[in-house]
């Protein structure tokens, strides 16, 4: 039966489906078309900036940045997701709900605090002073950068990797103890081949992230190519600069994205069919100490550090005139932003998860996919700079709510797209067909079976664009709209210029408020 | 009003995939009737079935269903305006509803839908079910539940894909049996898709036998069964031994005689059932070099003076060894097909 549907012929979707998933994918276009011609505009400019030794230096460190930061994310999230899934650690389900939380921690917010924490003038630093302690190791640069990023993106790693833990057969791990191989031998021979995959799908998350990351590297004052292009187009007289550097970005990204895929394609998913085994649960003994040590370190400086240097700094400036003024309005804006990010990106996956559930094989599918992965891939200020353009070229779109929206739903269609594919790929076919045959029309099956049995995986894409948008920085300071505060603008404002009191509250508020989605979309998956 | 000529009438209905589908589907299936689409897999009976339903629309010929056109070149009426239920192999009930809501699903929202539900969970026997979730269900519950689903709208037609493959041995012939005796009660004419050649035996009114997206055979289950049209249903319905023989003048020559070959071949292919062997004392002499025992009956491996190794089906009371002397006759001829290629 499965092997007669994939090979079908690809009859046309219904219009309901293809037109907006077209009209989608016309709109995903923009970046790259924007990419493309700001780099023939100029040609030989572009390929001088291209070519510019000081554009190589930083292709490098970019590589490597981002290299760091994945591995040290991995090396965080593999034992963590282990501890949490397969061992009897004491507190490990407390442990295992609030290990994907640094999620709603924004990554300008990490670098605040440990600008203020670590600095040379910093609280860590003061608290020393009266023990003759006269400066502390720098923590501005490449290495403060890569351990703020690792901090806050380690729960993409482990969000993936849980699961796949969990799915691993212990028979498997059984079976090789059985050939006389120990536990480490097991674990590289046996293990880690199957969680490869998840480690991929998660590592390119973070690497991608890394990449395209603007707030912790401006403000640990790393030379990143974000920071570099960013200050390239605020000086105006740079701004074909920017675009150039821009796209060598862009096919940095798209070059990593095309490794992962193509990496994926030898990988085999086992699905999770038929008998599911109980997984062995580890005991640790007297490791347990040292595994409490690494959790506590790991949350404590993910997590506990953040809230309370951030209530630090809150106290400090409680009596100061001025701390809560126009919080209200830019709490506002920032629900409303993701409030219509979520709304609208959901709205434009939905035909776009439905075609490539329904009709993989129909001609347009794939490229229409493909292209909706595009914020995937290109970093938040390349798609800030391409709707810049378009909106100055094309009317007086420039800085308005709905050009700002359209660039969260460039930005984190993947995200609403993924989680509703998930869920949509469980509801069988012959569901909507049984449905179809007891005489419903498409449009009533589509209401009354299809989204209600998706609507989990539709709730939980829809609450992860929220959280997306909540801490986005680059797309938001670029584009919004004269008068339009957010949190996270808000925060950078005042991080920006070392007023930390300033930042505390509004910080506190977009990590509470960041907590949510998190704590749904964990909720949706832990049920599952 | 006339009662119309034939519930199901296929005429060169076609829809081929890359790896499958069915070339041509012509047959007619009587008002009341329980008919079965047999056949291995990958031989066109699901896709045949999906013609019907309208799950899938025809490259080619035509369908009619209680005389009107449903698909054609010209028409196709979509699966909802059919009128046809469906019981699909793996049920299909939706999670998220209840039992009562499941089997209302198809039902209009009008006075006398509860009524319905009742009677047609009643007619599975699973009243008192209303409320459970079909999460909690067994197997043969959950398909009770497909079943009521299906024919509470009142169908003219109800199609099984494969409905009893998910239960186990003991429950299958149950429900078989169960489901028949429901079908008949409900006047529902009915077609059933199946690789199982005893469950489309023992089912069936008539039985349909589809080989690479064709229908080789239409008959009675006994007709199709003792008569076979040709050396695929021959050898795909029921035990039988193969004998590959020369033919000299018409004739093909066997250790139990000759019988007359089919015209224009070379060599043809002998079909003799186990159960159309006997011992016959006076017959051909054998040795017997295996045996199986089922209990009611016994087949045995022998191996003929002349070489060939035949199965030979004798009752359990024929008191014989795994190994000894035999002879051997026929009770029925042979069938006999011009062999392929």
């Amino acid at each position: 039966m499965a092997v007669l549907m994939r090979a079908r012929p690809a009859p046309m979707p219904p219009a309901t489906l293809w037109v907006p998933a077209l009209a989608a994918s016309a709109f995903c276009l923009i970046p790259s078309v924007y990419l493309a011609i700001r780099a023939a505009e100029d040609p030989a400019d572009a390929v001088a900036t291209l070519t510019a030794p000081a554009t190589l230096v930083l292709l490098a460190r970019s590589m490597l940045f981002a290299a760091v930061v994945t591995l040290v994310a991995a090396l965080i999230a593999l034992p963590l997701a282990w501890l949490t899934t397969r061992t009897d650690l004491p507190g490990r389900r407390l442990i295992a709900f609030l290990a994907p939380m640094p999620l709603a921690v924004p990554s300008y917010v990490g670098a605040l605090v440990a600008i203020s924490a670590f600095s040379p003038r910093g609280l860590l630093q003061q608290a020393l002073a009266p023990f003759g302690v006269e400066a502390i190791p720098s923590i501005y640069g490449f290495g403060g950068a890569a351990a703020v990023l690792a901090l806050v993106t380690y729960p993409y790693l482990l969000l993936t990797l849980r699961p796949a833990i969990e799915a691993l057969d212990p028979r498997l791990e059984e079976l090789s103890r059985t050939f006389g191989y120990g536990r480490w031998t097991t674990f590289r021979r046996v293990i880690f081949p199957h969680l490869r995959p998840a480690l991929a799908s998660g590592g390119l998350l973070v690497m991608l992230y890394a990449l395209s990351d603007f707030g912790t590297p401006s403000l640990m004052r790393f030379d990143s190519f974000t920071r570099v292009i960013y200050l390239r187009y605020q000086s105006s007289f740079e701004r074909g600069e920017a675009a150039a550097l821009a796209l060598v970005l862009a096919v940095l990204a798209l070059t990593i994205v095309a490794l992962e895929v193509a990496s994926r394609g030898n990988a085999r998913y086992d699905s999770a069919h038929g008998q599911r085994w109980r997984p062995a649960t580890v005991a640790l003994g007297a490791w347990k100490w040292a595994a409490l040590a690494f959790v506590a370190v790991v949350l404590g400086l993910a997590l506990v550090l953040p809230a309370a240097v951030l209530l630090y700094w809150l106290a400090r400036s409680a009596d100061t005139a001025g701390v809560a003024a126009g919080l209200t309005e830019a709490f506002r804006g920032s629900v409303l932003g993701a409030s219509l990010a979520a709304l609208a990106a959901t709205a434009v996956a939905l035909p776009i998860a439905l075609l490539s559930v329904r009709h993989p094989r129909w001609l347009l599918t794939r490229p229409i996919e493909v292209l909706a992965y595009t914020g995937y891939a290109l970093p938040g200020l390349v798609i800030a700079l391409a709707l810049v353009f378009v909106s100055i070229h094309f009317g007086s779109l420039y800085q308005s709510l709905a050009i700002l929206v359209a660039a969260y739903v460039l930005l984190y269609l993947p995200q609403a797209i993924g989680a509703a594919r998930v869920r949509l790929l469980q509801v069988r076919p012959s569901m909507e067909e049984a449905a179809r045959g007891l005489g419903r029309h498409p449009i009533a099956v589509l209401r009354t079976i299809t989204l209600p049995l998706a609507g989990r995986g539709i709730l939980a894409g829809s609450a992860l664009v929220f959280l997306s948008t909540m801490k986005e920085l680059p797309v938001t300071l670029l584009l919004s709209p004269i008068g339009f505060r957010t949190l996270a603008t808000r925060v950078w404002g005042a991080a920006s210029e070392s007023f930390f009191a300033q930042a505390a509250l509004p910080a506190l508020l977009l990590i509470a408020l960041s907590a949510i989605p998190v704590m749904v979309s964990n909720a949706g998956r832990n049920r599952d | 009003m006339t009662s119309p000529r034939y519930a199901v009438e296929a005429s060169g209905a076609r829809r081929r995939f890359a790896d499958g589908g069915v070339d041509d589907l012509t047959l007619t299936v009587q008002p009341g009737e329980l008919f079965a689409l047999l056949g291995p897999s990958g031989s066109g009976k699901t896709t045949s079935l999906r013609l019907i339903a309208g799950f899938e629309r025809p490259d080619a010929g035509s369908l009619r269903l209680w005389d009107d056109v449903v698909a054609d070149a010209a028409h196709f009426v979509p699966p909802e305006r059919r009128g046809v239920g469906m019981v699909f192999q793996d049920y299909a009930l939706f999670p998220h509803m209840s039992v009562a809501e499941n089997v209302a699903y198809g039902l209009p929202h009008a006075a006398g839908r509860r009524t319905r539900v009742a009677e047609a969970l009643d007619l599975v026997g699973l009243t008192g079910f209303e409320d459970r979730s079909v999460h909690d269900l067994s197997g043969g519950e959950q398909q009770r539940v497909a079943l009521a689903r299906a024919l509470a709208p009142g169908p003219r037609l109800l199609l099984l894909d494969e409905p009893f493959s998910n239960l186990d041995a003991a429950l299958r012939s149950r429900m078989r049996a169960e489901v028949r005796e429901i079908m008949k009660r409900a006047g529902t004419t009915a077609i059933l898709v199946t690789h199982d050649q005893e469950e489309a035996l023992s089912v069936a009114d008539r039985i349909a036998f589809m080989w690479r997206g064709r229908v080789e055979q239409i008959g009675p289950p006994d007709e199709v069964y003792t008569h076979p049209a040709t050396l695929h249903v021959a050898t795909s319905i029921g035990d039988a031994n193969i004998l590959r023989l020369p033919v000299a003048n018409g004739l093909v020559h066997t250790v139990f005689g000759s019988f007359e070959a089919p015209s224009g071949t070379a060599e043809c292919v002998l079909v003799l059932r186990p159960e159309d062997i006997q011992v016959l004392p006076g017959g051909v002499a054998g040795q017997v070099i295996g045996r199986e025992y089922f209990g009611h009956d016994q087949v045995l491996r022998v191996h003929l003076v002349d070489g060939t190794e035949l199965r030979v089906r004798v009752g359990a009371h024929e008191r014989l060894g795994a190994a000894g002397p035999i002879v051997l006759g026929l009770r029925r001829n042979p069938a006999i097909f011009a062999t392929e290629d």
